[in-house]
Parts: structure tokens; C-alpha cells; sequence
């Protein structure tokens, strides 16, 4: 159980000025981003990230939980008025608030969405804060074993739910670990890949890389696909925040508890991260629903559900960050990169030796959604404010922070390089259905899979079956073979897709 | 820019041999058995692997080898993307000579203006943008951004 003078410690390092200014400036800067049509959550992050430079490492860390949070609940608000997700997990309802919309119901809709994924964002807080010390607990007695195999799980689990077909989000994983290893290697120090240059030796830093991959590229598509000629938000309704919404609690008491539960137990695993929950927590809203011939006609049981448990998963993916450094999507992974920057290295250890910094992390979430309630209230009467920021002034605003942002990793031109070269590539592969996030998460946990995979060889001295002889890494071990057996099985008798002409559902992965 | 399956597996396949190739060229250490080039042989055959897959998926399926359709778009939009590319690839060379601030405004208002930005808007936004920006980062953060030609001027 959690410590009472260490929640106490930890409540006290949470309540400081500098952590209560990021948590609330991370929402401001948050609701702006997410509510911009094409500018996802994981991107607000990834230009978040040379601010936190020069700051210490809880206020880093708030700034990011609070400014994901929010950016990921004020995704609702161009589905809910344009009929645009602004993330890709809220697209899973997207059609529905909109319908809500076009009865006249876009305040009703709006609140909702604030309101229950604030109450997600809590309870998946509640459950990362009893969990992950009981669990950091377990992850104590791991060895290099059980950790190489938890790395391999959250990569490979990453790499299958990102993409429809399971070669590409290999592809991605791939590439990812393979710009990992440019550098000197992490064992024996001999340069790899470096071709002579001295800033290559150092490595390829994550942080220009993302900013590219998800900024620059995101920006890209924008030109491409016409996505910044945006339709004007509906007008003449009165926006009433909140207004009516404890009705709908006593009205769909289980739809919360089955979302956020849902959301938590999706968002915990290594590698999935809470995308994916909202989408499946809608299907099971429907599913379980008793007028389920309601659902696509602007009703509010299946959205109560898939918001509560976004941002639910939102908070639990961060067990696997904390607790075994395993990041489990995007976000986490900036978040696990920002804190071995700041020299804290996420993991079991951590809540033994610092138990009041993980739990002053988990705290700021709890303040981040509650701070989701008034700042949701201000964000629904600036909603159609907000849409109407010509993207003419955002677009460029956004390019020159990715620029500085860049820039200021090393202070050296190298990182727009490397920003301008991954933005390129991030465009290319998501043009062809590469997913983006096992690229990050590959980056960023391919150091941590080499340096446990050489001990573990090292000291089975290359014997394979010693990655099997400890039982939580044969347990492991053997689901990892298990998931990999299932997608080749699976990916073999696949029938040819409809030839050109025929469309596909592709689904994003960067949050 | 979309390719084709048949186009980017076999792509993939000579990059993956690529790198297993280049990996095999690192020199062993003494009394080291798992050395520097196990992860990027592992990772250059996860290349080639997935490469296959893809090759065998593409052939299955047939489509286009390739397609620029998606810049099929309005000439704002084309030359918005061109002026970031190129602004960016330029910003390479000139970011240091210019300095950010005046670097930042030329970008800034190029790109405001193409994508359809008032020329008053354009006037006000960008230098209060890039300023506040760069007092930001220099005062407060205490990056060392360069200020080239208006070195001493702020």
C-alpha cells in the first residue's frame, strides 16, 4: 500500500507554485492544440518538450501530463462541432457528438466529454496509484530477463495495434530501434553507424526526431490532403456548460464504471496505450447497451463511455512507464525520454529509492483532471473562438517552434537537420501506412532492449532457452512467442485485400 | 507521395542487407562475444524480413508502383509545402548569418502570406511572434539562439 508519509511528501512537491503554474499553463497550451483539427496530442507533447529543458523534473513531467490530458479531452470539440476528430481517439465517437450537434445538443455534447473523461482521467488515476507501487514491488525481483522480455512485449504490442497490417508496424519498430543504435554502442563503446561525424556519435536525440515525425509531418499531410480548408463551426446555439450532466450520471452509472475500468485495463498494457480503449469501449457500449438502435443518432450512452475511458487509458498507460520503464504509447515514451534526461530513470527502482517522485508524478494527474472541470467550463464557452484561429497564423507559428525546438537540443543546426530529414520520412511512411509511435517507442526503448538483451546473452552464456528459465520471463517469454506465432499464422492466411480502387480503414496511433 | 508494396519491400530488403553488411564491418572487441554489431544484424534482418512480407503482399495485391495524387491540390497549398521545405533546408544555411529573429520573420511572413493571411495580420504576428519567441528563449531559458545581423540590437 501507498505510504502515507510519502503521499504526504509527495502532496506537498505537487502543491508548489512553479508544478501548479505548468499543470495549468500545460492545459492552457493543451485545449489550444487539441482543438485544432490535425494537431494531435502526441505533437503538443513533442513541441513541449525543449521547454522542459529548463525545468526541474516534476514540473517537466506535470506540464506534459496536464497538457496531454487536456489536448486529448479538447480533441472532442472539432468532432463535436466540424465533424473532425481532433485525435485519433476520438474519432471512435466523432459521428455521434456530431449528431448531437446538429440537434441543437453541441453544449450537451461538449460537456459530457469534459466532464466524464475528467472523471476517467481520476478514477485511471486512483488505479495508478495503488497499483503501481504493488507492482514496482514485484518488478523488483526482475532480472535482465523479465525486462528484455517487457520490452519486447510493449514494442511488439505497439508495433500490431498501430497498423493494420503487421509488417508495417514492423517496419516501423524496426527502423526506430535501428537509428537507436547510431552512436557509440552501449556496451563496448565502439562507434556504430556514425560515419565520422562527431554529431552522430553522440546518437540520434528522440527529441527532434518526434518533433519532425509528428509536427512537420503532421503539417505536410495538412498541405497535402487540404486539410486546413476547415468548415466554420455551427452557430446561434447557447453554450451552457455542464448543464444537465449529473442526470446523465444517475442515467448511465454503468457506462462510466465500465469505460473507465475498460480504459484502465487497456491503457496498463505494455505497448498499447489508451488509443485503442475509447474505440473498443464504444463497440462494448453498443454491445451491451439496452436500446442499442439509438447509437449513430446523437445519443449520449456510447459517448459517456468511450470518453471515460480515454482518458482512463490515458492515465494508466502510465503504469508500465513508471513501473517497468516500459513506455506504453507516444506520450509516455516522450515522457520516460524527458525524465532520463533529467537523470530520474523510471522503473522499479525509483519507487524505491525516490518513492516521492513517482508519486508526486501520479498526484499531478489527479490535479491535471481536476483541473479538466473549470477549465473544461471556460473551454466550452471558447470553443468556436478557438476553431476560428485562422490556420494561416497557427501553421507558421507551429513550424518556427519546431525550428527553435529543434535547434535547442544541442544548440546546433544537427537537430533541424535531423527534424527536417525525420519530418520527411514521418510524412512518406504515414502516406503508406507506416505508424509513426513504434518508431518513438523503438527509439527511445532501444537502448534499454540491447543493454538487457547483451546481459541476458552474456549471461546464458548465448544460450537461448536461458531467456525462459526464470518463471515471470517464461511466462513473458512465451506470450511474446505466442502473439508472434498468432500475427504470422494469422498474416499467412490472410486473403489478398480489393485491389486499387478499394478503401481501407486506417486508424492513427498518435494520440 | 504513395508507393506500392512491390516497390517499398524489395527497398526495404536492400536497406536490411545494407545495414547486416555494415554491422558484419565492425571490428571485434577482444574477449567481447556480444558486441556492437548483434543488435544492428538483428535489426537489419528484421528489415529484411518484413521487407519479404511485403514484397509477397504487394505482388498479391497489385495497385499502383506509385502515386503523387495526394498533391493534386490547390497551388496555395503547393506552394505553402514548398516554402516550408525549402524555407526550412534554406534556414540550414541562413539561420546563423540572418539570426533567428530576422530568419524567423522572412519564414514567418512567407508562409502567412501564401497561405492566406492578411497583409496586416502577417505584419503584426510575425515579428511579435518571433520576438517574444526569441526574448523568451535567450532571457528566460537562456538559449544561446543566434542573433546574427541584429547582434547588439536586442
Amino acid at each position: 500500500m501507498m505510504n502515507p508519509d510519502v503521499l504526504s511528501l509527495a502532496l506537498v512537491e505537487v502543491l508548489q507554485f512553479k508544478v501548479l503554474a505548468a499543470i495549468v499553463l500545460g492545459a492552457a497550451y493543451g485545449l489550444f492544440i487539441g482543438a485544432l483539427p490535425g494537431l494531435t496530442a502526441t505533437m503538443a507533447t513533442a513541441l513541449l518538450v525543449p521547454l522542459t529543458f529548463y525545468m526541474d523534473p516534476l514540473p517537466a513531467i506535470a506540464l506534459i501530463v496536464s497538457s496531454t490530458a487536456m489536448a486529448i479531452t479538447a480533441g472532442d470539440i472539432p468532432g463535436v462541432l466540424l465533424r473532425i476528430p481532433g485525435t485519433p481517439a476520438s474519432a471512435a465517437y466523432t459521428d455521434e457528438a456530431y449528431a448531437m450537434t446538429r440537434q441543437g445538443r453541441a453544449s450537451e455534447a461538449l460537456s459530457l466529454g469534459f466532464f466524464f473523461s475528467a472523471t476517467g482521467g481520476l478514477i485511471g488515476a486512483l488505479v495508478l496509484l495503488v497499483s503501481g507501487p504493488l507492482l514496482a514491488r514485484v518488478a523488483l525481483n526482475f532480472s535482465s530477463f523479465e525486462f528484455f522480455w517487457l520490452a519486447c512485449l510493449g514494442l511488439l504490442t505497439c508495433a500490431l495495434v498501430s497498423s493494420p497490417q503487421p509488417a508495417k508496424g514492423g517496419v516501423s519498430l524496426v527502423l526506430g530501434l535501428l537509428v537507436s543504435t547510431v552512436g557509440l554502442d552501449v556496451t563496448t563503446g565502439q562507434p556504430r553507424f556514425t560515419f565520422g561525424s562527431v554529431e552522430l556519435s553522440g546518437g540520434v536525440s528522440f527529441i527532434p526526431v518526434m518533433i519532425g515525425m509528428f509536427a512537420m509531418s503532421e503539417i505536410l499531410r495538412g498541405f497535402s490532403a487540404s486539410a486546413f480548408d476547415l468548415p466554420a463551426p455551427p452557430k446561434g446555439e447557447v453554450y451552457r456548460p455542464y448543464r444537465g450532466i449529473f442526470s446523465l450520471v444517475a442515467r448511465y452509472p454503468m457506462s462510466l464504471l465500465r469505460g473507465t475500468a475498460l480504459g484502465s485495463a487497456i491503457g496498463a498494457l505494455p505497448g498499447v496505450g489508451g488509443d485503442l480503449a475509447a474505440w473498443i469501449a464504444y463497440g462494448m457500449s453498443r454491445r451491451f447497451s439496452r436500446t442499442p438502435e439509438k447509437f449513430g443518432t446523437g445519443h449520449p450512452e456510447g459517448l459517456i463511455e468511450a470518453t471515460s475511458s480515454n482518458n482512463a487509458g490515458l492515465s494508466s498507460a502510465w503504469i508500465p512507464a513508471l513501473v517497468f520503464g516500459i513506455p506504453g504509447d507516444a506520450v509516455t515514451a516522450i515522457a520516460v525520454g524527458v525524465l532520463f534526461m533529467k537523470g530520474v530513470a523510471p522503473g522499479p527502482r525509483l519507487f524505491v529509492e525516490n518513492p516521492v517522485m513517482p508519486t508526486a508524478i501520479i498526484l499531478s494527474f489527479f490535479v491535471a483532471n481536476l483541473l479538466l472541470f473549470p477549465l473544461g467550463y471556460f473551454a466550452i464557452k471558447a470553443a468556436r473562438r478557438v476553431l476560428s484561429v485562422p490556420r494561416s497564423v497557427i501553421v507558421p507559428m507551429i513550424l518556427i517552434c519546431c525550428f527553435v525546438g529543434s535547434y535547442a537540443v544541442n544548440n546546433s543546426l544537427f537537430g533541424v537537420g535531423t527534424m527536417i530529414v525525420a519530418g520527411l520520412v514521418g510524412y512518406v511512411m504515414e502516406r503508406n501506412q507506416f505508424p509513426i509511435a513504434p518508431v518513438i517507442l523503438g527509439l527511445v526503448l532501444g537502448p534499454v532492449l540491447e543493454r538487457n538483451f547483451i546481459m541476458s546473452m552474456q549471461i546464458s552464456h548465448g544460450n537461448l532457452l536461458g531467456f525462459f528459465e526464470r518463471p515471470v520471463a517464461a511466462a513473458l517469454g512465451a506470450l511474446v512467442c505466442l502473439i508472434v506465432l498468432f500475427t504470422l499464422l494469422r498474416a499467412l492466411r490472410r486473403k489478398p485485400a480489393l485491389p486499387a480502387g478499394a478503401s481501407t480503414i486506417q486508424k492513427g496511433s498518435n494520440g | 507521395m504513395k508507393l506500392g508494396d512491390r516497390i517499398v519491400g524489395p527497398g526495404l530488403i536492400l536497406l536490411g542487407a545494407g545495414v547486416i553488411l555494415a554491422a558484419m564491418r565492425i571490428p571485434d572487441v577482444p574477449g567481447v562475444r556480444f558486441g556492437a554489431d548483434l543488435m544492428p544484424v538483428i535489426c537489419g534482418g528484421g528489415l529484411v524480413l518484413f521487407g519479404a512480407a511485403l514484397t509477397r503482399s504487394g505482388l498479391r495485391e497489385g495497385g499502383p508502383w506509385a502515386s503523387l495524387d495526394e498533391w493534386r491540390v490547390s497551388p496555395r497549398n503547393l506552394a505553402s509545402a514548398l516554402w516550408v521545405l525549402g524555407g526550412l533546408c534554406a534556414g540550414l544555411f541562413l539561420f546563423e548569418p540572418l539570426g533567428f529573429p530576422l530568419f524567423g520573420i522572412i519564414f514567418m511572413s512567407g508562409l502567412m502570406l501564401l497561405m492566406g493571411a492578411r497583409p496586416v495580420t502577417v505584419a503584426l504576428v510575425a515579428p511579435l511572434f518571433v520576438l517574444t519567441l526569441y526574448l523568451t528563449f535567450t532571457r528566460v531559458m537562456f538559449v544561446d539562439l543566434p542573433a546574427g545581423v541584429l547582434e547588439g540590437a536586442l
